[in-house]
């Protein structure tokens, strides 16, 4: 047996964990009767859910990157995604002390925001890692492919933050930000569904299609959060914060998935 | 470098030495370059799919003229 079975029974409670966590703070924030009103309570539930499903995620993903190694490009692919949730993970900690202790509902912009950013560059570099792994060429038609998503995306932000009228009051750094999170989720999302689209048909393409689909809904969630910070509807634990939750929850199970790439002994005993 | 080794190269900077050290167990390099070669095509068909696959190890078909 090698690490994939020995662990892998193990592993299903980090699963089951990460499962529980998701669906107790999910079900916190929904059944919370405080509405928007300020409440410690509300911000307690949703900033822990929003703290421990990223950590938990980001535990599962470096210890599937030692499995591949670090030097490898799936293995940075995950460790880098997996610094990204941890530092996403902070960056709801500094959220809640404002919440808690100086009585803010949207620090935003706020120092959280440094927390928050580091992901996008962060899975930015690893998921472009991986692609130029898989990847020999970037020819004119690939980096097309990977354009046309950040491309139309940034049209829209420009268009919503920037040339309509919800932007006005916004300071300039909201500004920055509000074009940044939406603009940088499209690159990474991008680069992934590239990779999505390069390894039809190989153990790969379950983890990374999982992933996918945990960047799509971190990039509705975003969008939706720039949104609603501007039209002056958003408050803490509301639908955005569950929706990133889900995010982080979608991104550990494919994390959690790359595992099966790991039982290599399957393939052996078929070819004999 | 080797065949195996440059094979080994390719499935470590992309899987790992985990996964790498399976190349160990295919066909004689040495005495058999293009049954090697398939092995490995076909075992990192099996993570990247076959398409990707076939495109990553194309340098070192080309380079060991066979195929």
């Amino acid at each position: 047996m090698r690490w994939g079975d020995v662990s892998m029974k193990h592993d299903k409670k980090i699963l089951w964990l990460l499962a529980a966590v998701t669906i107790i703070f999910i079900a916190g924030m929904i059944m919370e009767p405080s509405r928007g009103e300020p409440s410690i309570a509300r911000y307690l539930i949703a900033q822990t859910g929003q703290m421990l499903v990223p950590f938990i995620a980001a535990y599962i993903g470096i210890k599937r990157a030692k499995a591949f190694s670090f030097k490898s490009a799936m293995g940075r692919a995950l460790l880098f995604l997996s610094l990204g949730a941890i530092a996403w993970g902070c960056g709801t900690f500094v959220w809640l002390l404002y919440n808690l202790f100086w009585a803010i509902e949207v620090p935003y912009p706020s120092l959280a925001d440094i927390g928050f950013s580091l992901i996008i560059p962060l899975a930015a570099v690893g998921f472009f890692l991986l692609l130029k792994n898989l990847k020999i060429n970037f020819d004119k038609k690939n980096i097309l492919t990977v354009s046309v998503i950040p491309a139309a995306i940034f049209i829209l932000v420009y268009w919503l933050f920037i040339q309509s009228t919800i932007a006005e009051g916004i300071s300039d750094i909201g500004k920055i930000l509000n074009m940044y999170y939406p603009f940088g989720d499209a690159i990474f999302l991008s680069f992934s569904l590239v990779i999505l689209s390069l390894v039809r048909g190989g153990k790969m393409f379950k983890p990374i299609g999982i992933l996918c689909v945990g960047f799509i809904i971190q990039a509705i969630a975003d969008l939706s959060f720039t949104t609603t910070t501007a039209l002056g509807t958003y408050y803490t634990g509301n639908w955005v914060d569950m929706t990133w939750t889900i995010a982080f929850f979608t991104m550990g199970v494919g994390m959690f998935y790359t595992s099966e790439m790991l039982a290599v002994e399957d393939f052996k005993k078929k070819r004999e | 470098m080797t065949l195996k080794e440059e094979a080994k190269v390719i499935f470590d900077r992309l899987l790992g030495s985990a996964i790498s050290e399976q190349v160990n167990n295919f066909d004689d390099p040495e005495k058999y370059p293009s049954d090697f070669l398939d092995e490995c095509t076909d075992f990192l068909g099996k993570f990247i799919g076959d398409s990707a696959a076939k495109k990553k190890l194309e340098s070192l078909y080309k380079k060991y003229a066979v195929g």
